[in-house]
């Protein structure tokens, strides 16, 4: 599995309470029991502190547009931690 | 010029027919500036607003280099003060007079689509700073700000959308399928525009003047009902009728909007009704009034985290209803709503509290819970609609006249 992808399930299932959270780059906003907004933020503030790195207004609204998902989110963070894009499954 | 007149279809079609026919982007880019300045002329209402118009559209743009120029955390807030500071006074907002001298208040000022050029503007010196506005030049600035689309209403562009259209402006669609589909989304919107909503808003007019005149409860009853269901029906077809021909008109020329309406009143509760109605308002609220708060806080005391969320929805939500207009009743109705999104969101936190993830996701899931929900979201939106109608006075007498002819 992805590394960043392995990193960012952890943050997710401490942020939503759901140890047995599995994420896969299809799953988006709509398909997570509790992924509004305001958890979006909160979501958003723990990826930063884990990662040590700060998302912009646009990167953090861009990514609950419609036809963004984990594979969007993991992609941006691969971006701003400066590492080279891995291919699915890899 | 309005969007539903003669004038605007013969602007449309004369404008797309030079603008398809003519080879070069600089040529189509000069095109769209003289069409957008053009319609912007036919409202401005003076020479004075005209000015105060260039005044605000050239400090803007001075902002704006000067935080691409030299960054600085102290630019975004001061500029954005000053920018909201240039809205409320030209708005004239009731609370002003309690706040201001009168004399402060009583210009001739009239600046054409100040509230979304404000918008645009906090939304473009916020993310120039943090890095992330797509280059803009002064041309590309001024035609995002002007664009005769959503100049006075319509979704909120973002600039990145606008930018994506005009470094790339091409021919825009003919008469190819795209094209058809985007004269179906005008058509869409005149009917909804002239035939829907002018009837709603007739009969609206009619079961107001008959609750006046009514003599008895039930007749009394059935007019205020009728104006009760009618006012929404009215908002909702005019302001959506309008949405879509934006995004209609704007697409013959291959400009993208977002989505502004996705079936409101089909909304199970006041969180879900913003995330369908206007929706590109409720996207910049949260972006630029409640996200930089609510981190904030979240960051710094986590575990007021949840409470500063209703807090901050509520304002949020409030200031939408005051944006709206700047009488009174529309702070009643940004009331309404800022109190019905905590209240949701509380309720939201109880069930979940009480039922857990999976029993929340059942009883959401339950057919008569859906309804229910539905049914009394309807009615709660269409109750702050009462308050949507300009003077407190009117609204005030419409609710005696109900307590007194009906319920008495």
């Amino acid at each position: 599995m992805n590394e960043i992808r392995e990193r960012l399930q952890q943050v997710f299932r401490q942020v939503f309470d759901d140890p047995d959270a599995v994420l896969t780059d299809e799953m988006s906003a709509k398909d997570v029991d509790g992924w509004d907004s305001l958890q979006h933020i909160n979501l958003i503030i723990a990826v930063e502190k884990h990662f040590a790195i700060r998302f912009a207004t646009d990167e953090i609204s861009g990514l609950k547009e419609p036809g963004q998902n984990i594979g969007s989110f993991v992609r941006l963070l691969e971006r701003k931690l400066g590492m080279q894009s891995r291919t699915a499954g890899a | 010029m309005s969007f539903f007149s003669f004038h605007f279809l013969v602007f449309l079609g004369v404008l797309l027919l030079v603008y398809q026919r003519s080879r070069s982007k600089k040529y189509r880019r000069a095109l769209l500036t003289l069409a957008n300045t053009g319609f912007l002329l036919t409202l401005v209402t003076s020479g004075p607003s005209l000015a105060a118009l260039a005044v605000f559209l050239l400090c803007g743009y001075g902002m704006l280099c000067l935080v691409r120029a030299r960054p600085s955390r102290l630019w975004p807030p001061v500029f954005i003060a000053a920018a909201v500071a240039a809205l409320v006074y030209v708005k004239r907002y009731d609370f002003l007079a309690v706040l201001l001298p009168g004399s402060w208040t009583q210009h001739a000022l009239e600046l054409v689509g100040i509230s979304y050029m404000t918008f645009k503007l906090i939304h473009m010196l916020v993310d120039q700073h943090q890095g992330q506005l797509p280059r803009f030049s002064f041309l590309s600035y001024l035609n995002y700000q002007i664009g005769f689309f959503s100049l006075v209403a319509g979704p909120i562009q973002r600039y990145g959308e606008f930018h994506e259209f005009w470094a790339g402006i091409d021919r825009g669609y003919g008469a190819e399928h795209q094209g058809m589909r985007h004269w179906n989304r005008i058509l869409t919107g005149m009917i909804k525009l002239g035939v829907v909503a002018f009837a709603a808003r007739y009969a609206y007019q009619y079961s107001r003047d008959e609750l006046v005149r009514a003599a008895d409860a039930p007749s009394a009853a059935l007019s205020f009902l009728l104006s009760f269901y009618l006012y929404p029906l009215y908002v909702y077809s005019n302001f959506s009728g309008y949405c879509d021909m934006v995004i209609g008109a704007a697409g013959l020329l291959g400009m993208k909007h977002a989505e502004n309406f996705d079936r409101p009143y089909l909304a199970r509760n006041l969180v879900d009704f913003w995330n369908r109605w206007h929706i590109t308002l409720t996207r910049w609220i949260r972006d630029y009034v409640f996200m930089a708060p609510y981190k904030w806080v979240a960051e710094r005391w986590t575990a007021h985290a949840t409470r500063a969320g209703y807090a901050l929805a509520g304002v949020a939500l409030f200031l939408a209803g005051v944006w709206h207009g700047s009488t009174s009743n529309f702070a009643v109705f940004g009331l309404l709503h800022g109190l019905g999104v905590a209240a949701t969101m509380i309720y939201g936190d109880l069930l979940s509290r009480r039922l857990g993830r999976a029993g929340v996701k059942r009883y959401m899931s339950h057919p008569w819970i859906r309804r229910a929900s539905v049914f009394a979201t309807l009615h709660y939106v269409c109750f702050t609609f009462l308050f949507f109608t300009p003077g407190l006075d009117a609204t005030a007498r419409t609710l005696r006249m109900v307590v007194t002819k009906v319920l008495a």
